[in-house]
């Protein structure tokens, strides 16, 4: 591989020690940036020989830890495998290397009249093969679509080193699904070196709007009504009056601030289903008593709405040094009540929380600001997560919509499955990495005693509250 | 040989920790950084930089923990040192982080973990050479004659230099020097009634690029205004930028005092690291007496020859230039100075131009002041990514704005045989003015 590509000086080990979840780290013992399938190929079957543990890194702007190396052993970093391999446009397929960036796959199909859906708000830097793992999903989701549904084919490095390709480029139904078993699977079942993914045609008409509450309730009354009544937006995100400050401080975008919320939503289809779809999302806007209702002039007004929402998360940087936050769905009747009573955790704990999310598909990011070195912030923060869990959990959520289990959430598991469920799926993992190499301590709950002992015991989410270490 | 080593008072480590903690490990800075792009490396990316700062700066403050496993300042120099210090990632990040400032006060801190000679060697050129006009056209008089009276050809050719490997590869990196068509300072052009401009000619740019400088005027005066030529001094990117920053500071209050003398409404400049550099005189000398105030009025002055041409229609240009013609953003333009539709907008105006797009414009193509003499084998690499999509573009001429651009461009294009034509932007303004 060349040693430019080894990476092994201590320093260049800590660089690699987490991802953007800064609460969980630890450093591999060797980081590896192969070029090719076979390179990884050898890198793994290496460690399968000498039962050495490895994890996949695409850009690490995952939020559960789930490239950090809880075990050491060697990080295989699959960020040079850039290439776009093939872009046809007749079967609306993209063939890629999972090194690539999500955002540079739409970059490369601008002129062809198609683009690849699952646009989470990191696209500008995660790669596809990082969104496959994770099982990503975005703003556009709500209507095309997560990643496992936009996913023909796969190239997998198999945990003994064996290379296997999986679908083609058309859907089928013989056999067992293994790559909805693979998307999702969090690199726990071996590395994926390749992806054929389905493109979908550019709608010709799209609208985006904004429009602004005075409550929290009448947003989100409106996002419940919105898809009662049918209508499937492209796109249905909520921002509350902090994130709208913070992201007006990173964007020159002028989001109204005398709001308690911001309800960003668009449109797209023929012109003829648009000005149809218009109409009703106007009335329900205005019976739900919008302050404020604008809508995107051009293509580049939308296209800098949508970067700003985007940014939204990353911006909160300009308040706290870090950011925790939960990843929940909930049914969507209960929007309302369950983030004013997050609201009020934040409150009682006094912590800074910013709600940006998913409205039209439930899926709730609370995000929790905090500086890592204030140990009683830190205490907060924990407690007040824990809470926060709790209020969605009881309303119906689940413990993750996109970004994983990780290691970040894995002692919650215990909460949604019951033991023989998990056992079912530590079979199924153990089918595929009877050694337990790939990616381990990942997704389940890591049991108290387990002789796991040199995890460090400063990972807190690690130790609070539970029988988990 | 010792060297006692220049004194240069340390950054705080509390501010620079406070500004290190506005990164928030998001990774969206990661694409665009030209060395993460070329080495896969993570510790070449600003997030992986910053991260490295950051620890390093707790480690020295916990005091209990093993010293042994700290990490040392010398385990981070290097890449910082690689860093380019494009600000491709401060224009990326959402956060806020100050990226340039940062990377800043690291330079100074690590200037001590330099080589002393090289380091004095480095002082010896940035405070004498540099800001030493005649001393520069001495040398390039001289450099002239070389290359012009077949002596390069001789000795590349006799290949006495492969003995000298060293000398072998800085030689291949002289670009061929141009004739200087000398102006004196004092000199002035147009109408005195007009908006009073102030070109400010730069060390480098002047040698290299002294024609630029002569289609500025030409640009200038066609467009209603009166250029003159104040006395004046380097900028001192290169010492600021290498930490040196007593250096700077002497260049900075010399060259604020003798051009605000002569009272200019604006001080153009037509190098995009010259204009950053004047502009960042602000913080340079914030705490400097008289000089805060003068380096802040000074500072609000510069602009760049693009950006002030963008701020009203060209007067009507009289001679179409059909040429298609692609845009390459310098960094210091661009990621530093936030100019990044005014050069191309100027360029819209001119009868028969097409402008085609350039992928990914503002990547920086490897210059970086004298990182290409510092970092040869990241330098071209990087390079060629920028050399691959100008080349994709098939456009007649490529232009920037930024003279250490001008030169690494022109390096790689003939490296490739490839004869499109570079220039600088305000080459082709002045050019639709000629008879
Ligand atoms: C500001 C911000 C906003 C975000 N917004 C969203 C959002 O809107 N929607 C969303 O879904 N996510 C979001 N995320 C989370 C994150 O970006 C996604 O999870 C993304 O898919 C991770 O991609 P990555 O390349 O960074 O992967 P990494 O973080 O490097 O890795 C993530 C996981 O995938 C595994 N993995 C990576 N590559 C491979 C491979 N080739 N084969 C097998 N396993 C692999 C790793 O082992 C790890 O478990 C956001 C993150 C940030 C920081
Ligand atoms: S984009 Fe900014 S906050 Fe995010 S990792 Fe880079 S420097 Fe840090
Ligand atoms: S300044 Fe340029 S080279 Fe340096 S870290 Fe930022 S993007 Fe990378």
């Amino acid at each position: 591989m060349g040693h430019r590509f080894v990476l092994d000086g201590p320093e260049e080990l800590i660089a690699y020690e987490c991802d953007a979840c800064l609460l969980i780290k630890n450093a591999p013992e060797i980081v590896v940036l192969p070029k090719t399938t076979q390179e990884v190929s050898q890198v793994v079957s290496f460690c399968h020989t000498h039962k050495i543990p490895f994890t996949a890194r695409g850009a690490g702007t995952g939020l559960s830890g789930g490239a950090l190396p809880l075990k050491g052993g060697v990080l295989i970093s699959l960020n040079r495998m850039d290439q776009i391999l093939e872009i046809d446009t007749e079967n609306h397929t993209a063939t890629v290397e999972v090194g690539v960036v999500n955002a540079h796959l739409n970059q490369a199909l601008e002129a062809t009249g198609l683009f690849y859906a699952p646009d989470p708000s990191s696209q500008s830097a995660c790669t596809l093969g990082g969104n496959i793992a994770e099982n990503a999903g975005g703003i556009h989701c709500i209507k095309y679509g997560v990643t496992t549904d936009h996913i023909l084919a796969l190239e997998v490095v198999l945990p003994d080193g064996k290379i296997t390709r999986l679908g083609g480029k058309t859907r089928s139904s013989h056999g067992l699904n293994l790559i909805g078993l693979l998307v999702g699977s969090e690199g726990t079942l071996g590395i994926i070196t390749q992806a054929t993914v389905q493109l979908t045609p550019k709608p010709t008409e799209i609208r985006a709007y904004l429009a602004t509450f005075s409550t929290i309730e009448s947003a989100g009354n409106a996002v419940s009504q919105i898809i009662a009544s049918g209508l499937i937006p492209s796109a249905l995100e909520f921002m509350d009056a902090f994130t709208v400050k913070a992201v007006n401080q990173a964007y020159d975008i002028g989001f109204p601030e005398d709001s308690e919320a911001v309800l960003l939503i668009e449109l797209d289809g023929t012109l003829h289903v648009v000005l149809d779809q218009e109409d009703r999302l106007m009335a329900i806007l205005s019976e739900n008593n919008a302050q404020q209702t604008r809508s995107a002039q051009t293509a580049e007004d939308r296209q800098a709405i949508w970067a700003a929402r985007k940014g939204a998360v990353a911006a909160y940087g300009r308040f706290q040094p870090a950011f925790y936050l939960h990843d929940t769905v909930i049914p969507r009747s209960e929007l309302t009540s369950v983030l004013k009573k997050i609201l009020a955790i934040g409150k009682k704990h006094q912590i800074l929380i910013g709600n940006v999310f998913h409205a039209g598909d439930g899926n709730l990011h609370p995000n929790i600001l905090f500086d890592p070195d204030d140990a009683d912030m830190l205490q907060r923060i924990l407690k007040g997560g824990e809470e926060i869990l709790d209020v969605c959990l009881q309303a119906g959520g689940v413990l993750s919509g996109e970004h994983g289990i990780g290691i970040e959430k894995s002692k919650y598991m215990s909460r949604l499955f019951s033991e023989a469920d998990l056992n079912k799926m530590k079979q199924i993992k153990a089918a595929f990495d009877p050694q337990q190499l790939s990616n381990p301590l990942k997704i389940f709950p890591i049991r108290a005693g387990c002789g796991e002992t040199h995890l460090s015991i400063s990972n807190p989410l690690l130790t609070t509250g539970g029988a988990w270490i | 040989m010792t060297f006692s080593e220049p004194s240069t008072p340390l950054p705080s480590t509390n501010s620079l920790l406070n500004s290190l903690k506005s990164c928030i490990h998001c990774g969206f800075c990661l694409p665009v950084c030209p060395t993460y792009k070329v080495t896969g490396s993570e510790v070449e990316s600003p997030r992986g930089r910053l991260y490295l700062l950051k620890h390093m700066l707790q480690d020295a403050k916990n005091e209990s923990d093993e010293p042994n496993e700290h990490l040392q300042p010398k385990q981070i120099e290097p890449h910082l040192s690689q860093c380019l210090g494009c600000l491709a990632c401060e224009t990326a990040c959402p956060s806020g982080v100050p990226y340039g400032d940062i990377l800043h006060q690291s330079q100074k801190m690590f200037l001590t973990q330099k080589n002393p000679f090289i380091r004095h060697l480095k002082r010896f050129f940035f405070q004498t050479v540099l800001p030493n006009s005649n001393l520069l056209q001495f040398g390039a008089f001289w450099l002239r004659l070389y290359q012009k009276a077949g002596l390069q050809r001789l000795v590349r050719f006799s290949n006495v230099l492969s003995l000298l490997p060293l000398i072998q590869h800085y030689e291949a990196l002289i670009p061929p020097i141009p004739q200087h068509k000398p102006f004196n300072i004092g000199m002035s052009f147009g109408n005195p009634e007009h908006e009073r401009v102030a070109l400010f000619t730069g060390c480098i740019m002047d040698v290299m690029y002294n024609s630029v400088h002569w289609a500025t005027i030409k640009a200038l005066v066609n467009n209603g205004y009166y250029v003159t030529l104040p006395e004046q001094t380097c900028c001192g990117a290169l010492a600021y930028h290498g930490g040196e920053d007593d250096i700077a500071k002497k260049l900075a209050r010399k060259n604020v005092l003798s051009i605000l003398r002569s009272q200019p409404d604006w001080v153009i400049t037509n190098s995009a690291g010259c204009g950053s550099t004047l502009k960042d005189y602000t913080k340079l000398l914030a705490n400097d007496g008289i000089y805060a105030e003068k380096s802040r009025l000074f500072s609000e002055k510069t602009v760049d020859i693009m950006a002030l041409l963008a701020k009203k229609p060209l007067k009507p240009c009289r001679l179409p230039i059909p040429q298609t013609v692609a845009y390459h953003a310098a960094c210091h333009l661009h990621h530093a100075q936030g100019i990044i539709n005014e050069p191309e907008n100027v360029l819209h105006q001119i009868e028969g131009l097409t402008l085609l797009p350039l992928k990914d414009a503002a990547f920086c193509c490897g210059s970086a002041g004298i990182y290409n003499l510092e970092h040869p084998e990241l330098s071209n690499d990087i390079l060629a990514e920028k050399i691959r999509h100008i080349e994709a573009t098939q456009a007649q001429t490529l232009v920037t704005g930024n003279p250490g651009c001008l030169l690494q461009i022109t390096k790689g294009l003939q490296e490739n045989a490839n004869p499109m034509r570079i220039a600088h932007p305000i080459e082709l303004v002045a050019e639709s003015y000629s008879k």
